[in-house]
């Protein structure tokens, strides 16, 4: 995985943030469910997603395929850009508005006294003067700072639009199977719908494209007429596979796809994904909380912790060397299948508040190994390089 | 610490239906186990494989349309399967308690905390129906006694009507004697219990009225003297003093609520007392919910998938604090799961589910290092663990229809290692060792020698060596 350095990666999301607001005035709430996550998402590969509820990893998932609105950063697929916020812009924007207003008032208060204290007429003009030019000098960087920082707000506006043919290159998964399908259309409709909406309207083709994934996904073409409720729940798991595959997408976002289902379906379902991938080359990001599931399925692995991205490397590399805290515990708390191990396991309890001390050297995502990156300051960098050796 | 610990309940040969429009769906098909004090028994299976049916049968919560058609429960000398609803309110709660799986529709969302955990204690709070129930408990034992007796003698007679040799008639008048002997004998210890409970009760009032005027009288000579105002105070705790000797008040259930919250780990339960569910998350509610069950110091509970809904880190925190009880308080625990990996560490006994059946019974060990059964040997290798790399190895197929249960074993349509027989007759329980046994053909004498699956083999002998080397274990 070391030459991916040069590869263009299928996915790129640079900063991604997403902050719901709830309430106004006191009550104001704004819920940062995505915190400035960065990561990128390679052909052919599968990237997994694991962290607790809560922690924004559905979220993150939801928004790189718009079903919500990034509240800053950028989110490039395929090397186009198909989703940014501009908060920060905004946020750049009243800051400076902010400072250069306090400047102002500091310069006025400065000459004033100046102008108050100097005896003659004269003087008082040229300091006057003075003044003017020194507020208007700042007003002017103020206005040029604004206009750059809207022309990038406008920009990323503009590009933003739906580019709909791309964005059908980008399918999603969907965890319930049971409320993810309409009970009143048949499984055939279900399927069709996305090409119909693709605009593909000749019947015929229609029917052997829906046969075809049906097929793919392990299912008959005599289950077409039926409706959801008389499939198992694994089957219908497959027809939310069939109906994100039958537009032929490049990418696909599963969101918990085996949470719901009972063990002995999950393997069947885990299989069919595994499949997929080898046959077609789909790219999928899989998001899950159940750590040996996505051991088993990802190559690689982002662990996510309120809103933030802590680590990040190879399943294998992530599993053997977990750095980060959190990592750490959350590895410690998988049951495992052997009764002699789990009454020896110890379970460390992550509390950031002990662990951290980010007062004055707060944390970044480093690159601490190749392809293993890690959200650490200064001097935990250190201690962890010293863990790796 | 008795070595032998005492068994507090035994199911036999339970067998639940459902009464649908399509039909009888069979749920539960002859279930037998046991429960030990201060033990775990978990259940495992799928969905539908009757696990959570059998444990709301214990606790007499079936659904409408659901009716016991054979077996027992015994708990305590008594069968639970007998037992009418009006007297099952003692049981059930106090004796049994249970936990469900979703902690946020286990809750009542528009009530607070504190009222929900000390509802039960304020509705089963009168003190003085608990202690005429305690004095005429003798005469109450030697009625349900005699009840079962007679219990048995019908059976008996059913199981006589039913069988084809020996001397059918006289065995028959034989029994019918007992039968109305035992229902005179049963009517006599009615009218004594009858009686037991009405000398009880006048007792009980008699000592409650002493108590009262005792302390009226103090009352009475505090008010007397000059001081008012220290003596106030005094007063109330008196008055307050009385209350509690006739039933739980606000105060006293606060202050065990308090107790218990503290026990479940709720930080600051004082300030959490007075919220609503939605304030909590799913971790801390299945704590709310755990407190709520412990509040009548149940024997035994019953936990139905009580981490399913919950992730990693909250379930461990979970399991542990289920542990830490059952040590405590030496509970008996039944604990539900379809995942094995979580009873790993929970379970001193594990029951394997399938159809309805129990098709793998025997000690945690015997079960993860020794499973005989193809199903456990299909659930072990269908989950990835750590360390596995290789295509898993999925059950073919769904489970089968309960409207009509498979001849065979219910297992032979999705198991690979099937035979003739397993679609012809169902298999009985093989013994493997004392606590093991396993219902498979396989364990048959004359069956050939299959060994268990080359993934699990592995798995086995990996868990086996990396365990001898604890270290090492807690790196990986």
């Amino acid at each position: 995985m070391n030459n991916r350095e040069n590869e263009m990666p299928i996915l790129e999301v640079k900063n991604l943030k997403k902050y719901f607001k709830s309430g106004r005035g006191k009550t104001k709430l704004v819920v940062k469910a995505i915190d400035d996550v960065s990561f990128n998402i390679y052909k052919g590969e599968v990237f997994g997603l694991v962290g607790e509820s809560g922690c924004g990893k559905t979220t993150t998932g939801r928004t790189i395929i718009k079903l919500y609105d990034p509240t800053d950063g950028e989110i490039f697929f395929m090397g186009q850009r198909i989703g940014a916020g501009h908060q920060g812009l905004n946020d750049n924007i009243s800051e400076k508005r902010k400072e250069v207003r306090v400047a102002v008032q500091q310069l006025k208060m400065e000459y004033n006294a100046r102008i108050s204290a100097s005896p003659s007429a004269e003087d008082q003009a040229s300091l006057k003067k003075e003044l003017a030019e020194k507020i208007s000098v700042l007003q002017k960087e103020k206005q040029e700072f604004i206009r750059k920082n809207k022309l990038q707000i406008s920009e990323r506006k503009r590009t933003v639009d739906q580019d709909t043919p791309l964005m059908r290159k980008m399918q999603m998964i969907f965890q319930d199977p049971i409320a993810s399908l309409d009970p009143r259309m048949t499984v055939k409709e279900i399927i069709a719908e996305g090409l119909r909406i693709a605009g593909v309207k000749n019947e015929k083709e229609i029917i052997t494209r829906v046969n075809k994934v049906l097929e793919t996904v392990g299912l008959l073409p005599e289950h077409a007429s039926r409706y959801p409720h008389e499939f198992s729940g694994g089957q219908r798991q497959r027809i939310g596979i069939a109906r994100a595959l039958v537009v032929n997408p490049e990418f696909i976002i599963a969101d918990e796809p085996v949470s719901a289902l009972d063990v002995s379906i999950q393997a069947q379902v885990i299989n069919l994904l595994n499949d997929l991938r080898h046959d077609i080359g789909i790219t999928i990001m899989f998001i899950a909380h159940d750590l040996s599931v996505i051991k088993y399925f990802s190559d690689r692995i982002g662990v996510m912790y309120y809103g933030n991205l802590v680590e990040l490397a190879t399943a294998d590399e992530l599993f053997l060397n977990p750095l980060h805290p959190y990592t750490r515990s959350l590895l410690s708390a998988v049951p495992l299948p052997d009764p002699r191990y789990e009454k020896t396991r110890k379970r460390i309890v992550y509390k950031p508040w002990e662990v951290h001390n980010y007062e004055n050297n707060p944390p970044r995502l480093h690159e601490i190994k190749e392809g293993h990156f890690v959200q650490a300051n200064d001097e935990e960098i250190e201690s962890y390089m010293k863990i790796l050796k | 610490m008795a070595n032998t610990p005492e068994k507090i309940l035994h199911v036999q040969d339970l067998t639940v239906s459902f009464k649908t429009t399509q039909g009888m769906v069979r749920a539960v098909r002859g279930v037998t186990f046991d429960v030990f004090k201060g033990k775990t028994l978990a259940i495992v299976g799928e969905s539908g494989s009757g696990k959570s049916v059998s444990s709301r049968a214990i606790m007499g919560i079936l659904a409408g349309n659901g009716v016991i058609d054979d077996g027992q429960i015994i708990y305590r000398g008594q069968d639970l399967t007998k037992v009418d609803e009006e007297h099952y309110h003692e049981l059930r709660g106090n004796k049994i308690g249970m936990i469900f799986q979703d902690p946020m529709s286990s809750l009542n969302p528009i009530m607070r905390i504190g009222k929900q955990i000390t509802e039960g204690m304020l509705l089963n709070g009168n003190r003085l129906k608990e202690r005429i129930k305690q004095k005429s408990a003798d005469s109450k034992n030697i009625l349900s006694e005699k009840l079962n007796n007679l219990d048995e003698l019908q059976r008996k007679a059913t199981k006589v009507k039913k069988s084809d040799f020996g001397n059918k008639a006289a065995e028959l008048t034989e029994i019918k004697l007992d039968i109305l002997k035992a229902k005179k004998e049963i009517k006599l210890a009615k009218a004594d219990y009858k009686k037991a409970t009405a000398v009880a009760k006048k007792e009980v009032y008699m000592d409650y009225r002493t108590e009262q005027a005792r302390v009226n009288d103090q009352i009475k000579a505090l008010k007397d003297t000059s001081n008012q105002g220290s003596n106030n105070a005094k007063i109330a705790e008196l008055k307050e003093q009385l209350i509690r000797y006739k039933k739980v008040t606000k105060q006293e259930a606060y202050e065990r609520a308090i107790k218990i919250m503290k026990e479940v780990g709720i930080p600051e339960p004082e300030r959490r007392f007075t919220q609503y569910p939605f304030q909590f998350s799913g971790g801390m509610r299945q704590r709310i919910v755990i407190a709520i069950a412990l509040t009548a110091s149940p024997e035994i509970l019953i936990c139905d998938e009580p981490t399913t809904a919950l992730d990693v880190t909250i379930q461990a925190q979970i399991l542990e604090l289920i542990n830490d009880l059952k040590k405590e308080r030496n509970l008996s625990v039944i604990f539900i799961t379809h995942d094995l990996g979580v009873v790993a560490n929970m379970a001193d006994s594990i029951a394997v589910m399938y159809a309805g059946k129990i098709v793998e019974m025997g000690t945690s060990e015997e079960i993860f290092y020794n499973p005989r059964h193809p199903y456990t040997w299909a659930l072990l290798t269908s989950m990835p663990d750590l360390d596995s790399k290789d295509r898993l190895r999925a059950i073919p197929g769904t489970p089968p229809n309960m409207l009509f249960p498979p001849i065979g074993d219910a297992f032979a349509e999705r198991n690979e290692y099937a035979m003739k027989i397993d679609f012809e007759r169902q298999p009985p329980m093989f013994k493997i060792s004392e606590t093991h046994s396993a219902a498979t053909w396989l364990l048959h004498p004359d069956a050939p020698k299959v060994e268990m699956p080359k993934i699990i083999r592995d798995r086995i002998e990996r868990m086996l060596n990396t365990t001898s080397k604890p270290e090492e274990a807690a790196n990986e």
